[in-house]
């Protein structure tokens, strides 16, 4: 295999797929990228197994080939290059060399064979996505993602697809996100599954210039198709919990807060709550919120006070900071509000005016406090 | 016919002799075992147990066995009143469950006793009622075949003996105990247990598997995985995988001849089986019923027949551990290990655990610098309480004579200096943390250390007020035993004194709402049965039982070897260790740190 091509376009390329690569893993040819030449479309591959992505790079080719070449190191020595033409060589022992003004770099690949067959199955249920606007919603829950490594399910965005409707569902146990698309076309599919957080991750990095996503999906696994790149992955196993049930819908106590000001105010409350629960209080009166925060164990104390349109009776609930703070930057909208109903059920947050075609809600547990 | 219905005698005396003497009744759940041992006995299918302030107040068996006739209902409750032995030479062939005929007198003796009884295919029978030994006369009386005696006031008459019993939920609980025994050897029984007038399980006759599920939970079940020996001794039952360990020694069921007994022995051939895969501290659960001829055994080692002497203890040892040995590798629970890996592997262990390994190569610390299992404590240890801990940070294995190099002392014995440097702190082998102190350096195990400020923090809380809880958005369902249910129902108000919400769900599951804000608690079902077990272990003396919760959520909820920890954290760690009370121990009583003076360093290197 051997060919040429400009720097900044290879790193880029590189850059794209790079995140698929495993840090560590039990497998050692995954810390490579497969690179498939033939005349001059560059295809180059990377996957942990489950997730799998896939990109085709204009090469100037000279001669066919296939080879995959550690990950890591190429990209770091790509990366300090300046942008200039490079020439890119590998021999019949695998054997990579990469030429590039005046330096040159050695480095061992292996064959194409040590190297997992990725095999994108055809899906019958298929649709396309405007690009922009899933974007903006996979940034609008991936934060509620778990990391949980005991309940899998939770470590995934939950996403059904319907008539006229996508839906995407992201929850830790701690807080929810719930976000639907009512004007999506699904062109008759009816499908639903669980993608992981780094396939969504991936495909939120490489959707910057595109336009149209095509979708593919099936019970098990669900692939991305952009102008240049594929994304394909496993859909997480196991059953999505329940969310629907755990979304209260007696919240009566109705409050419309700026949020801007809220969510400043709640940052600066924070950096006085106890380091570990990230702690703090909210009291609702008439036509106001009040913000606090102490940590017994260091003596601090932070106290604010906001205009807030609410006529309800007085009220106080614990929150952890840091997942307010979250769900607070998550949304685009000048005020938001926040339904509550009693210090330890859920309280549930909407932007005030949703977006056109657009059903957003956030849902967060709240801290018992300890004097109820 | 008649004749032969007459099936109890009065012991010899020679016989009576050869049996020792003993007290078989000292508790509701020991009349609860002779009681239902005897329905067994008289081949009954369907056993019935009802209590009444935990057997205190009225414990009832009743069942469709054979029953007794007019004159063997009389002479059941004399002392060494038995069916089922004759003469000295049928005691070496025991296979009935009760057989010394002392359980049903010696309870007559110390309560109120109503029994009746109808004999098969009949539609009338015998009452006798006996109040403290003092037989009233036999009444005629109808109803079902089979027999149902009635223990009410159980040591009416023997307060000192009344006083000593427990509570009434402790009694309750070893009858669920007794109970569980039975139910598990005897599938084929149907069992209903009521107490306060609540049917607490009806369980029908079923599969051992079925009933395995019915009385530990599905969840074991789906875990068991079955042994068995044929040959001389035969051997069957069931074995959890390592999924299903416990921290406790629960759940453990050893018969012979499917009647329950304990032996240290045995337990420790299942263990054996078990080997490397079984984590430290924990214990396997185990249904393991041995059957062999009656004569190479005695089971008549104590009253209670709790325990079992067999002719050739070595013979039932390797059967046993052969059984779950192979049942174990079958289902592929014990991957292959060549010894070789296995050597190499223990001697890393010990290298990267002992503090003086650190610099000192393979050779070194083999050689006299490091320090050998020895056998008596060495200076530097106040007392031998460490000697016991199931593992201190020196982590020898083996006897637990753990030792350590007479010039490595732990912080107690000196004044550390424990102003450290602040980014003078590093973590090895993301288990300890070592930091330099003024006059050298120390060396913390950063869960013991997590464990102390968790343990202060809950002892703190139960003085005060109930922390902060984060609500759980899916509520987490645990299903128990009964036992462990009625324990943790116990508990609750100690662990919503650490920040857990959790509630009563009805049939045996606890619903768990909320968990404490202040932890990383990711399983917390398993966390809640760790802490379950911790408590079952330690004494329930009243005014022990926060320790023992906190000391419990302390240990299961601190980070572990293992968490890597960034600069700050550790900081944050050393900050809130020497806040504490008493930052030099755990509450298990293990050293949460070591220091290595300088002055030793030098020496070693010979400086001086």
């Amino acid at each position: 295999m051997k060919f040429r091509v400009n720097r900044k376009e290879f790193y880029q390329a590189i850059q794209n797929i790079i995140g698929v690569v495993p840090v560590k893993t039990t497998l050692p040819v995954l810390g490579n990228i497969l690179f498939d030449l033939q005349e001059s479309t560059l295809t180059m591959t990377g996957t942990d197994l489950e997730v799998s992505i896939s990109t085709k790079l204009s090469v100037q080719g000279e001669r066919d080939g296939t080879v995959a070449i550690p990950a890591k190191i190429l990209f770091e020595i790509v990366k300090e290059l300046p942008d200039i033409p490079m020439q890119l060589e590998a021999d019949e022992d695998f054997k990579v060399a990469l030429t590039a003004d005046k330096g040159f770099y050695k480095l061992s690949g292996e064959s194409k064979d040590e190297f997992p067959q990725i095999s994108i199955e055809e899906t019958d249920a298929n649709f396309e996505m405007d690009a922009q606007r899933f974007d903006g919603m996979i940034s609008k829950t991936l934060f509620a993602v778990s990391t949980d490594e005991l309940r899998t399910t939770l470590m995934g965005v939950y996403m059904k697809v319907l008539d006229g409707e996508l839906r995407l569902v992201a929850t830790d146990g701690h807080r929810l996100v719930k976000i639907i698309d009512s004007k999506f076309n699904s062109s008759g599919v009816q499908q639903e599954t669980i993608v992981p957080t780094k396939a969504l991750n991936l495909l939120s990095k490489n959707l910057a210039k595109e336009e149209t996503i095509k979708v593919g999906i099936s019970d098990d696994h669900i692939v991305f198709r952009l102008s240049e790149t594929t994304i394909f992955s496993k859909g997480i196993e196991g059953q999505f919990p329940n969310y629907e049930r755990v979304i209260p819908i007696d919240n009566d106590k109705k409050v419309i807060i700026n949020r801007d000001l809220f969510s400043s105010s709640v940052k600066r409350v924070s950096i006085f709550s106890n380091s570990i629960t990230h702690q703090i209080r909210l009291s609702l009166s008439s036509g106001s919120l009040d913000i606090r925060s102490e940590d017994i164990e260091f003596g601090g104390e932070a106290r604010e006070k906001i205009d807030a349109d609410y006529s309800g009776d007085n009220l106080d609930v614990g929150y952890n900071a840091n997942y307010l703070i979250d769900i607070l930057r998550h949304l685009n909208s000048d005020e938001i509000e926040l339904h509550l109903k009693d210090p330890v059920s859920a309280g549930v947050i909407y932007p005030t005016g949703q977006e056109e075609g657009e059903d957003i809600l956030m849902l967060l547990m709240p801290i018992r406090l300890n004097d109820n | 016919m008649t004749a032969s219905l007459n099936k109890i005698r009065i012991l010899p005396e020679n016989l009576t002799n050869k049996i020792a003497a003993g007290e078989v009744v000292d508790r509701p759940a020991s009349v609860v075992k002779e009681l239902v041992e005897n329905s067994i006995d008289s081949g009954a299918d369907d056993i019935t147990v009802i209590m009444r302030e935990g057997g205190k107040a009225l414990l009832q068996v009743v069942d469709n066995g054979g029953g007794m006739t007019e004159p063997d209902l009389v002479l059941a409750f004399q002392r060494h009143a038995t069916s089922k032995i004759a003469v000295f030479d049928d005691l070496a062939n025991v296979s009935t469950l009760g057989f010394r005929g002392e359980a049903l007198a010696s309870i007559a003796s110390v309560a109120q006793v109503d029994t009746r009884s109808v004999l098969q295919g009949e539609s009338s029978g015998h009452s006798l009622r006996i109040e403290g030994g003092v037989m009233n006369s036999v009444t005629a009386s109808a109803g079902r075949p089979g027999t149902s005696i009635a223990v009410k006031n159980l040591f009416f008459n023997t307060p000192a003996r009344r006083k000593f019993l427990k509570s009434v939920n402790a009694e309750y609980r070893q009858i669920l105990t007794v109970m569980s025994r039975f139910c598990l050897a005897y599938p084929e029984i149907a069992f209903t247990l009521v107490n306060e007038d609540q049917v607490v399980y009806e369980l029908t006759s079923e599969s051992h598997e079925s009933r395995i599920g019915s009385v530990l939970g599905a969840r074991i079940r789906k875990n068991m995985i079955e042994i068995e020996n044929d040959g001389p001794v035969k051997i069957t039952g069931f074995v959890g995988n390592q999924d299903v360990v416990r921290r406790s020694r629960g759940d453990q069921y050893m018969y012979f001849n499917r009647r329950f007994f304990t032996s240290k022995n045995l337990n420790y051939a299942v263990v054996a089986a078990f080997g490397e895969i079984l984590p430290r501290g924990s214990y396997p659960i185990y249904i393991v019923n041995i059957e062999m001829d009656t004569s190479q055994v005695d089971v008549n080692v104590h009253p209670t027949k709790m325990e079992i002497k067999f002719a050739n203890d070595a013979l039932i040892f390797s059967s046993v551990r052969g059984a779950v040995k192979r049942a174990l590798t079958s289902h592929h629970v014990i991957p292959e290990i060549s010894p070789w890996t296995a050597a190499g592997e223990s001697f890393h262990k010990a290298e990267s655990m002992s503090p003086s390994s650190i610099n000192s190569g393979r050779e070194a610390a083999a050689s006299q610098l490091s320090f050998e299992p020895g056998r008596a404590p060495l200076p530097g240890w106040p007392d031998g309480r460490f000697l016991k801990a199931e593992s201190t940070s020196t982590g020898v294995e083996g006897d637990g004579s753990a030792s350590m190099p007479a010039s490595v002392q732990t912080a107690a014995n000196r004044t550390v200096d424990a102003s450290f440097e602040r980014l003078n702190v590093w973590q090895v082998h993301k288990k300890y943390i070592i930091s330099q102190i003024k006059n050298g350096l120390i060396v913390i195990d950063q869960h013991v250390a997590h464990e102390r400020i968790l343990y202060e923090r809950a002892l703190d809380s139960f003085e005060t007020r109930k922390p902060s809880s984060q609500q759980l958005l899916f509520p987490q369902i645990i299903e128990l035993s009964q036992q462990d249910y009625s324990i943790l129902l116990e508990m609750i108000p100690f662990l919503e004194n650490v920040g857990f919400v959790v509630k009563a769900f009805g049939k045996n599951t606890v619903v768990v709402e909320g968990v404490p804000t202040d932890v990383k608690i990711k399983d917390d079902e398993r966390i809640l049965l760790q802490i379950l077990d911790e408590y079952k272990r330690g004494k329930n003396d009243r005014t022990e039982i926060r320790e023992n919760v906190a000391a419990s959520f302390a240990c299961h909820s601190a980070i572990r070897a293992g968490d890597p920890l960034s600069l700050d954290e550790m900081n944050g760690l050393i900050d809130q260790l020497f806040s504490t009370r008493e930052p030099y121990f755990c509450p298990h009583g293990r050293p949460v740190l070591i220091h290595v003076s300088l002055d030793e360093l030098d020496r070693r290197f010979k400086r001086h």
